[in-house]
């Protein structure tokens, strides 16, 4: 615990309406009282006050925050005054005569840090939202700080704790003491974390490079085999068949360039997974810094444009171009970079690579440079998962999915701390009544 | 002795911590006394009569392959062996046998009896004279006796088990004593604490034991041994054992009518036990409590020897009164008629908290006292004798003034289960598992004389000709390995083959031996890959499945290691170091980590804590 007590300006330096003066550490209220005719409260409060400055003195309004439920984790007071530069001035020289020094910068995070009142990734955030060059790094960073992301970390954490759990169990107990552990209950587990670290990666405060693109299409186009040649690993599962994709998949093609692979427009605008998955393509655009209109030209009905909440198109990617080299494009496409691609072959992928990295170069999503590392963290995290379930596809042992589990665990345990080998057992005994 | 010791070590208690420890500590060397109330109890086991299981058979193996004789012993008095998990990849397989009780109190007491410089001594340790060492630190002179005597001796093992403080329950009945007619060693309890150690409170129980002619085991299923048997020490050739079955039978809804109806006499649920049980071996009471909507539990009848009349009933463990334990009893099919021998009960006993140990388990404050087994705070005859056999090592090596000898978490199962104790006081009794194991594919129970005989060799406890046949185990597999690697079958090579999940070491052996039979080179190949032993043919299998992880897992080993390198100077000043969490700065400045490696474990302290570390000793680094 730190014994001295900092003061700052919270507001923007200048003139202006209102200017906040905050105060914090285990003298903050004394400090603050000493200015004023009147007690502070020794509970979380918003009171009147009147400041010993001037002949009369000069009604301000006090917010007084007693730690550990303040920003800090400290006593805070809050003085809410006209946004005099002259006036903050007096009134920080008149804190530091009763004690106060000034605040370094960041201080006051560091501060919430050390209390635990923010984990890092909320630091962070703090950071990417002070910096932020736009309306949309905001926005990701406001949600980091106001608990959405924290909380969905701490889901996706809990669903790979409880898929290792049930992984585990049936390592280190015989099957006569566990029963027999349904592999689909853990596969099901994994399927749900991977698509929301996936959805996670792309809300949290950015670094300077890269960005989320959405691959946006109709159901068939070849998204999925698109996806697999720019990634140049088969990432995605792909068929014939319509709609083959149904979650929202992440898939990382370099240059810190993350593709989305929603579903295309499904037959059955009725059926409830259908319309969840589409409820989440749309989530997911409006997140991505760009999309990529992925259409097949010898199928005629594909020629629709991209309808509402369509990020901004960055290029029209033809695909079958093997097939159909010159099949004439939809009006809509014109005016957008062009790109034919045949999957099998690889035909104009290396071009389109080349786009991408471009994109990403040029600072597809602006922002503070050192907030990206929450965004890799959970793509490698969700990268880990996914191997996961592809060794679970080709049957590799148990022990070696949950070391993809473990690994997973580790790097959203970066993020936000927290020891693993406990909380593991708690959750098998919890479930299973063990031990002869 | 030289007068001022009449021993080089003491090791208290003589149960499987307590007598692995005295023979490592006598083998390497040093003039051994052992104290134990009992001289007929040496390596009694006083719960179920089986050794090893999923991550305790890894233990197993380790003890084997450092110089200790559990293995041994197990190979000696089992009457049913298993390979277990066998339908899992090989890091998780783990051997596991039910002994005759009797014969392998006998193997171990006489290999106490005939080892040199071993000498047991019947009698009560009730006090630890401490002096000053040469520095500041206490250092303990020895073990006084209750009759007065005191040996004298630079460090002392202390192994006490459930004796310290122990105490017993059954109902509404209750006793001092460490074990079924046993006193306690309550004296000692109180003579730790006058040296201000800390001490916590655990406990657990027993089943009562069940008359073998009494059993209708018609109704039941049978469990048989594994034939061929895989015998459990690296040096036990072959087994020729004639095994015995274990039977199945289940509780019902009456069994947990009767528990629930007399659950309050328990004195778990009276709240007269404070001691924390564990979760994964839990009473009878638990597991009806806790997990009301079971409708049966497993029970393992496990008979306790060829000659003997006791059957083990595994899975009803009770502290519940006597009568209560008759009428449950028969409520489960195969029992309706059964005699019971010895009422179940539970016992409650001390333990030291584990943030008191050092990582060769010595005691922190006290120079020259070590401790092993149930004091610190574990269960499991495995996870017992583990302990023991390096608090000996230790406790000899300090006598002579050499460094300590520390297993890391990527050499065994045993370094990971001590750093865990070291890092956290554990808040049930201390199990080892195979998911605390992070290296979990690099230590198989298959590879422990691989990891280990070569240390053993070094400090002594293992022969010139134990280490050279591990040596040409080594080489075997390795070119088992290249020979899988270099001979392809239809454009592919027989590693690849044996990479698909469903393939195994044989298949690619059996193979081989139908397309060539006997003359050109693979067909060599394929004699001499049939001619590898079971471990071996393991071995190979495990590196080869698991290729990939494994250099995973070796450069995650490369990173641990790194970091235990790091050294922190003994000097340095953690207070000093800004930005620190709250819990973290106090468990770094309370516990005052050598290395960073060992700072990076313990808990509370945050990855990003280990970052500002680092950079603290950068920055102390370049300043000096």
């Amino acid at each position: 615990m730190r014994d001295d007590t900092i003061w700052a300006q919270a507001t923007a330096p200048g003139e202006s309406e209102r200017a906040v003066v905050r105060v914090s550490g285990p003298d903050a209220f004394a400090v603050v009282g000493a200015q004023l005719d009147g007690a502070v409260p020794a509970r979380r409060a918003a009171v009147d006050v009147r400041l010993r400055i001037g002949a009369h003195g000069l009604p301000v309004l006090l917010l007084t925050m007693p730690g550990p439920r303040s920003f800090t984790g400290e006593d805070v007071a809050e003085l809410h005054v006209p946004g005099s530069p002259r006036l903050v001035q007096r009134i920080g020289m008149a804190l530091e005569a009763s004690g106060a020094r000034p605040a370094a910068p960041g201080e006051f995070v560091r501060r919430a840090w050390e209390h635990g009142r923010l984990d890092l990734a909320e630091v962070e955030a703090v950071f990417a939202l002070i910096h932020a060059e736009s309306a949309a790094d905001a926005s990701r960073a406001l949600r980091t700080l106001r608990g959405d992301v924290g909380a969905e970390l701490d889901a996706c954490r809990a669903a790979l704790l409880d898929a290792r759990a049930l992984l585990e169990a049936g390592l280190d107990f015989e099957a006569g003491e566990t029963g027999e552990v349904d592999p689909a209950a853990w596969r099901g587990l994994l399927e749900r974390a991977r698509d929301r670290l996936g959805a996670l990666a792309v809300q949290l405060p950015r670094g300077r490079r890269g960005g989320g693109v959405l691959l946006w299409g109709a159901a068939n186009a070849g998204k999925s085999s698109l996806c697999n040649a720019l990634a140049g690993r088969p990432a995605m599962l792909v068929s014939d068949r319509h709609g083959t994709t149904r979650d929202v998949v992440g898939v990382e093609v370099g240059d810190g360039v993350v593709l989305f692979d929603a579903p295309g427009d499904l037959v059955d605008p009725d059926a409830a997974v259908d319309r969840a998955a589409l409820a989440q393509r749309r989530e997911l655009g409006a997140l991505c810094a760009g999309a990529l209109w992925v259409l097949d030209p010898t199928v005629e009905a594909a020629h629709a444009p991209p309808g509402v909440g369509a990020p901004a198109l960055l290029a029209v990617v033809a695909t079958h171009a093997d097939l159909a080299p010159l099949a004439p494009l939809p009006a809509a496409a014109a005016g957008l970079p062009v790109f034919r691609v045949g999957s099998p072959s690889g035909l104009g992928i290396p071009a389109l690579r080349a786009f991408l990295a471009r994109f990403a170069g040029a600072g597809g999503a602006p922002g503070h440079a050192e907030a990206g590392r929450g965004e890799s963290i959970v793509g490698a995290a969700r990268a880990a998962v996914e191997a996961a379930l592809a060794g679970a596809r080709t049957g590799a042992p148990p022990e070696a999915l949950a070391l993809e589990l473990g690994d997973a665990i580790d790097r959203l345990d970066g993020l936000r701390a927290r020891s693993v080998p406990e909380e593991l057992l708690e959750r098998i005994f919890g479930r299973f009544c063990l031990g002869k | 002795m030289d007068g001022t010791r009449d021993f080089d070590v003491v090791v208290v208690g003589g149960g499987h911590a307590g007598a692995e420890a005295a023979l490592a500590a006598a083998r390497l060397g040093a003039a051994t006394a052992c104290v134990v109330l009992d001289p007929a109890a040496i390596g009694r086991m006083s719960c179920n009569p089986a050794i090893g299981g999923i991550a305790k058979g890894h233990l197993v193996r380790e003890i084997d392959a450092l110089g200790g004789e559990m293995a041994a012993c197990t190979d000696a008095a089992g009457i049913q062996f298993r390979m277990l998990n066998t339908r899992k990849g090989p890091a998780v397989r783990a051997p596991r046998a039910q002994c005759d009780r009797a014969l392998y109190n006998r193997e171990m007491a006489a290999r106490v009896a005939a080892c040199p410089r071993l000498t047991l001594v019947a009698g009560e340790a009730v006090e630890l004279p401490v002096g000053r060492a040469a520095g500041a630190a206490r250092a303990v002179r020895g073990v006084r006796l209750a009759d007065g005597r005191e040996l004298a001796a630079p460090a002392v093992v202390l192994t006490t088990g459930t004796f310290l403080g122990g105490r017993l329950f059954a109902g509404e009945w209750e006793a001092d004593g460490g074990r079924h007619g046993e006193r306690g060693a309550t004296a000692l309890a109180r003579a730790l604490r006058g040296l201000g150690l800390r001490l916590g409170r655990h406990k657990t129980g027993t089943p009562p034991r069940l008359h073998r002619d009494s059993i209708d085991y018609a109704r039941l299923e049978e469990q048989l041994g594994d034939d061929p048997p895989r015998p459990f020490s690296f040096r036990t050739g072959r087994l020729d054992v004639a095994q015995v079955s274990c039977w199945l039978t289940r509780t019902n809804a009456r069994t947990h009518a009767v528990v629930a109806r007399h659950a309050h006499r328990s004195p778990m649920y009276a709240g007269r036990i404070v001691g924390v049980g564990p979760r994964y071996c839990p009473s009878l009471e638990d597991k009806v409590m806790r997990f009301a909507d079971r409708d049966a539990h497993l029970v393992f009848l496990e008979p306790e020897g060829r000659a003997s009349d006791e059957v083990y009933p595994n899975g009803i463990s009770t502290s519940l009164p006597p009568e209560v334990q008759e009428e449950l009893v028969r409520t489960i099919p195969g029992l309706e008629d059964v005699r019971i021998l010895r009422h179940g009960y539970a016992v409650e006993y001390d333990y030291l908290l584990t943030d008191q140990l050092r990582a060769d388990l010595h005691v922190a404050d006290v120079a020259g006292l070590f401790a092993a087994g149930q004091i610190n705070g574990t269960s499991g005859y495995e996870e017992a004798a583990a302990q023991g056999l390096v608090a000996g090592i230790n406790a000899a090596r300090f006598a002579r003034g050499e460094p300590p000898l520390v297993l890391d978490r990527a050499s065994s199962y045993l370094g990971v289960m001590i750093d865990d104790l070291c890092r956290v006081n554990p808040s049930e009794p201390y199990r080892m598992f195979t998911s605390r194991a992070e290296f979990r594919l690099l230590l198989r129970a298959d590879n422990a004389d691989r990891r280990l005989t070569p240390i053993a060799r070094e400090i002594g406890l293992c022969d010139a000709a134990r280490a050279a046949d591990v040596a040409r185990k080594e080489a075997r597999i390795g070119a088992a390995v290249a020979r899988l690697e270099a001979i392809r079958r239809d454009g592919r090579s027989l590693a690849e083959l044996l990479r698909r999940p469903e393939v195994t070491f044989d298949d690619v052996v059996d193979a081989l031996g139908v397309d060539a039979p006997g003359v050109d080179p693979c067909g060599a190949a394929a004699s001499d890959l049939a001619g590898l032993h079971a471990d071996e043919r393991a071995e190979v299998e495990a590196e080869i499945k698991y290729a990939g992880y494994i250099a995973r897992q070796h450069q995650q080993v490369e990173r641990l290691r790194a970091m235990d390198a790091r050294r922190i100077p003994a000097e340095f000043d953690f207070a000093a170091v800004v930005g620190l969490s709250n819990e973290g700065r106090e468990r770094l400045l309370a516990r005052r980590p050598l290395s960073v490696g060992e700072a990076t474990r313990l808990a509370g302290v945050t990855p990003a804590d280990v970052n500002l570390l680092l950079v603290a000793l950068g920055r102390a680094v370049s300043r000096a």
